[in-house]
């Protein structure tokens, strides 16, 4: 095995579990997740010497799921898209502190626009700062901010229906 | 209700995740597979356009001698407009100034009416300029997408509430139609617009209905599949078919809706539009916000020609047809980020239109934005 090759494997065993999380909140599905990872790793592999700068390789990588993600949407992928806000078996629903909070939070995420939810995962999950996100994304603070505050409201208006 | 929570219900949802570990040969098996796709047309192609079949409108062999011959005369959709730099080229070259950015613009349509219709990336706002470009209306929408009718006189979208609207050329506002059927509160997706009172929609995976003012009606057909695209006569869709244990992203085909029946298959093309006189289709592969492998096919889902974008480095961004001989393409080189707008010939050559010029990372965002 090269340098370069054993340096990425490394890269792929540290990283690829959070990645996976992180995929999986983008698509709201393990097989697509799973299937999403696969991809973007690859990609990152073929643009290996590209990303002389260690240091950013997961500001790389996420860039690189966040706009597969959108052009599987986007082209010929999303015609085999199921858009849909069942919970998957997969994923264990935690009940004991929940409350539904959880639940209706998911429901958010999931039927936010993909770069909507990107925004949210981003800053949320990976707890990147706005200008991080926005980086990330190719688009403004401003749009950052907004597209969080949005969200946040959808989930306290939601919360608010239920409880009415 | 704040920020925390979704910190906090993320990272739950989340925390039970888990997936079988990728090891280095399986990711470099699919890299090496990426690798391939994007140099296919390298590798085959020494001009521009290669012409692979000679006799690309005869309907020759193929794999159902009943598909259909196209009609005599069929309607000759309009070509594609292009945006780039704030202005609109039309396909009869006249220019309009349009006040928005190609970076803030996921889709674009053109009416008959000269209206033009885009979708704006960061609010899912479908926006409406009149003929001279300037902002008439805005409305809310689900997600940042538009489907156009084929003669481009309708456009639909799903609206914020989730039901869909439809805007018709020579109309002032959408008509409101019933919400597209789905579980929960997803939202459905606009297949295809057959006319301004007829829709196709479906859950984003399978066709499964039409929708008209009259309200939502299951469609019959012999087999699960998606509609990608109608032929301008309307008389054949593209679709795509399931995906199942042989093929992982499904096989494609051209359906005929009169005789309900899948009339040509491929599991190596997917076409993705009609050319304007519905004799040929434009193929390709959607990865990281651009397009790999663009093919021109016949009617019998053989290639007929092949986009060179010209480099390993190359890449066509957008794509969409000029005129019935003609496709436009958005070329950048995702190294250097230099674009160039290109006119392929279907009968080979090419013809550089604009650039090179640098400008936006590919991957994030299209200098040249294609009408819909």
């Amino acid at each position: 095995m090269t340098d370069r090759d054993a340096e990425f494997t490394a890269y792929l065993q540290a990283r690829q579990a959070r990645l996976l999380r992180t995929a999986y909140l983008l698509t709201g599905d393990q097989h697509q997740a799973e299937d999403l990872l696969q991809t973007s790793l690859a990609k990152l592999y073929l643009a290996w010497d590209r990303v002389r700068d260690r240091e950013s390789v997961d500001a790389y990588v996420r860039r690189i799921m966040v706009n597969e993600n959108s052009s599987r949407w986007r082209g010929g992928w999303r015609r085999r898209e199921v858009a849909t806000d069942r919970v998957p078996d997969a994923v264990p629903v935690h009940d004991v502190y929940d409350e539904g909070v959880g639940a209706e939070v998911w429901r958010v995420v999931q039927t936010l626009p993909r770069r909507a939810r990107a925004v949210v995962v981003l800053r949320y999950y990976e707890q990147l700062t706005e200008a991080e996100t926005a980086e990330v994304l190719g688009i403004s603070v401003g749009t950052v901010k907004s597209q969080c505050s949005r969200a946040i409201a959808q989930l306290r208006t939601r919360i608010g229906e239920e409880e009415r | 209700m704040t920020e925390e929570t979704f910190v906090r219900e993320l990272e739950r949802r989340a925390d039970d995740v888990h997936g079988v570990p990728l090891t280095f040969e399986t990711v470099r098996g699919r890299a090496v597979r990426i690798r391939r796709r994007r140099r296919v047309a390298t590798a085959a192609a020494v001009a521009a356009v290669v012409a692979v079949v000679v006799a690309p409108f005869a309907l020759t062999g193929g794999t159902d001698q009943s598909a259909p011959d196209p009609a005599p005369a069929p309607p000759v959709a309009p070509g594609t407009s292009v945006l780039h730099e704030r202005v609109l080229t039309l396909p009869d070259g006249e220019t309009i100034d349009l006040p928005v950015d190609n970076a803030d613009v996921s889709e674009l349509g053109v009416l008959t009416d000269g209206r033009i219709v885009a979708t704006l990336t960061d609010s899912a706002t479908i926006r409406v300029f009149g003929p001279d470009g300037a902002v008439q209306a805005s409305y809310p929408s689900a997600y940042a997408s538009i489907t156009m009718s084929a003669a481009d006189d309708a456009v639909a979208w799903v609206g914020e509430d989730l039901r869909v609207q439809v805007l018709a050329s020579g109309v002032a506002e959408p008509v409101v139609l019933d919400g597209i059927p789905m579980p929960g509160e997803a939202a459905g997706v606009i297949d295809a617009v057959l006319d301004a009172d007829h829709l196709l929609v479906g859950d984003g995976t399978t066709t499964t209905g039409t929708l008209t003012t009259d309200g939502y009606t299951e469609l019959a057909t012999p087999e699960p599949f998606r509609v990608v695209d109608v032929s301008p006569d309307g008389a054949l869709w593209a679709v795509t078919t399931l995906p199942d244990e042989t093929q992982q992203y499904g096989c494609t085909g051209l359906y005929d809706p009169e005789a309900r029946k899948i009339v040509t298959r491929s599991c190596d093309v997917y076409p993705l539009g009609f050319s304007p006189d519905g004799r040929l289709l434009l193929s390709g592969f959607f990865e990281n916000n651009m397009v790999g492998d663009v093919s021109i096919v016949d009617l019998d889902l053989e290639r007929v020609a092949t986009l060179d974008p010209g480099g390993a480095t190359t890449a066509v961004s957008r794509f969409g047809w000029s005129d019935p001989g003609h496709v436009l393409a958005g070329l950048a080189n995702w190294q250097t980020s230099d674009w160039t707008l290109t006119r392929f010939d279907v009968d080979g050559g090419s013809e550089a239109l604009a650039g090179r010029s640098s400008g936006l990372d590919p991957e994030l965002a299209a200098e040249y934005v294609m009408s819909e």
